[in-house]
C-alpha cells in the first residue's frame, strides 16, 4: 500500500466517509466489508468514549468469557484495524470482523493479563493459498479506561 | 546493503510495521507471535511462505519494549536491514526497534499540562496607584 493510497483512505474528516473509501478500495481488490455482527450488544451504539486520548464511537460491546465488557469502536476499526490489514496484504481476512463477538465469548485464550487478553478462534480456516489459519483477536484496557478490541488478524496455523 | 524495509508508526497504540519494499504482493498472516509473547510477530506470505515484514500489532511498544528486547535476544531474527525512514543501514531488528522506541516512544515530546487553579475567574483588580509609584 503506497503512502498515496493511505493518504486517500484517511483524508475524509468523517469516519463514515473514510469507511466508504476503504469499502471502495476493498471492492476494487475483490473484497467486501462484512455486515455488522448479529450477536453483539448495540444498546450503547453511538456513545462516545475517550480511548488513549481520542474520542471514539461505540459500535457495540461484548461481555467476554472472563466477564469483561469489551467495546468495539467505529474509528478504531476503520483507522487502525482495517488500515493495517490492507497495509499488510491481509484484506482477505477482513471478512472475519463479524467473528469478533463469538471469539470473545467462546474462543481459545492464549494469554490473559491484567491489561490484555489474547484470543484465538477455535475454528481453523483455509486461506486463499491453501494454508491453514486461525483468527487472533486481542483486547486491551489502557490504564483507567474500558476494555476495547485492539486488533484482529489472521495467524498462520502450523 | 541489507534489504530495505518500509516503516510506518501509529502513535495511537505505539504500533509499528516494517515491510520489505521489494516484496511481491501476496496474502499474509501473522507467524511466531507466541514465541514473542504476542508483543511482536513475523508477517509471512501465505503462498510462498516468505517473510514479508515485522510488526507488533496487538502490542504496545511503550509497555513491551524491555521484554521484547529480551525475547529478541533469546530468539533473534537473523539478517541486517536498511530502513531509510529511520536513517538506518545494515541494522539488526533489535537495533531497528530500539531506534523506533527512542525516536517515537521515549523521545516523544510530552504535551504541556496546565494546572487548573480555580473555576472562578478572578475579577480584575485595579490598584489605586501602580505599585512601583512612590506615595505622595
Amino acid at each position: 500500500m503506497t503512502p498515496d493510497i493511505v493518504a486517500w483512505l484517511t483524508a475524509p474528516r468523517d469516519v463514515r466517509e473514510r469507511r466508504v473509501r476503504i469499502a471502495r478500495y476493498l471492492a476494487n481488490e475483490g473484497y467486501e466489508l462484512p455486515p455488522p455482527p448479529s450477536d453483539a450488544d448495540t444498546r450503547e451504539a453511538g456513545a462516545m468514549h475517550r480511548v488513549r486520548g481520542q474520542e471514539m464511537t461505540v459500535a457495540y460491546s461484548v461481555v467476554d468469557q472472563g466477564g469483561r465488557q469489551v467495546y468495539h469502536y467505529i474509528e478504531h476499526e476503520v483507522d487502525h484495524i482495517l488500515l493495517r490489514r490492507i497495509e499488510r496484504a491481509e484484506e482477505w481476512a477482513i471478512k472475519h470482523l463479524a467473528a469478533i463477538p463469538p471469539i470473545l465469548k467462546r474462543g481459545l485464550i492464549a494469554e490473559e493479563g491484567l491489561d490484555r487478553v489474547v484470543y484465538l478462534s477455535r475454528r481453523v480456516y483455509v486461506a486463499p493459498a491453501g494454508r491453514k489459519y486461525r483468527i487472533r483477536v486481542i483486547v486491551q484496557r489502557p490504564a483507567g479506561e474500558q476494555w476495547y478490541v485492539a486488533t484482529l488478524h489472521p495467524r498462520w496455523e502450523r | 546493503m541489507g534489504r530495505t524495509l518500509h516503516f510506518r508508526f501509529d502513535s495511537f497504540d505505539n504500533y509499528f510495521c516494517l515491510m520489505f519494499d521489494d516484496r511481491p504482493r501476496e496474502p499474509t498472516a501473522v507467524w511466531q507471535d507466541d514465541v514473542y509473547e504476542y508483543r511482536f510477530h513475523l508477517i509471512r506470505g501465505l503462498r510462498t511462505g516468505e517473510i514479508k515484514g515485522f510488526s507488533n500489532d496487538g502490542g504496545d511498544l511503550a509497555r513491551d519494549y524491555e521484554r521484547l528486547m529480551e525475547l529478541l535476544a533469546e530468539h533473534p531474527v537473523p539478517g541486517q536491514y536498511d530502513v531509510p525512514d529511520l536513517g538506518l543501514t545494515d541494522a539488526t531488528l533489535s537495533e531497528i526497534i530500539t531506534a523506533i522506541y527512542e525516536r517515537y516512544v521515549a523521545g516523544r515530546a510530552q504535551e504541556p499540562v496546565y494546572p487548573i487553579v480555580s473555576d472562578v475567574v478572578p475579577t480584575l483588580q485595579v490598584a489605586d496607584r501602580p505599585a512601583d509609584e512612590p506615595a505622595d
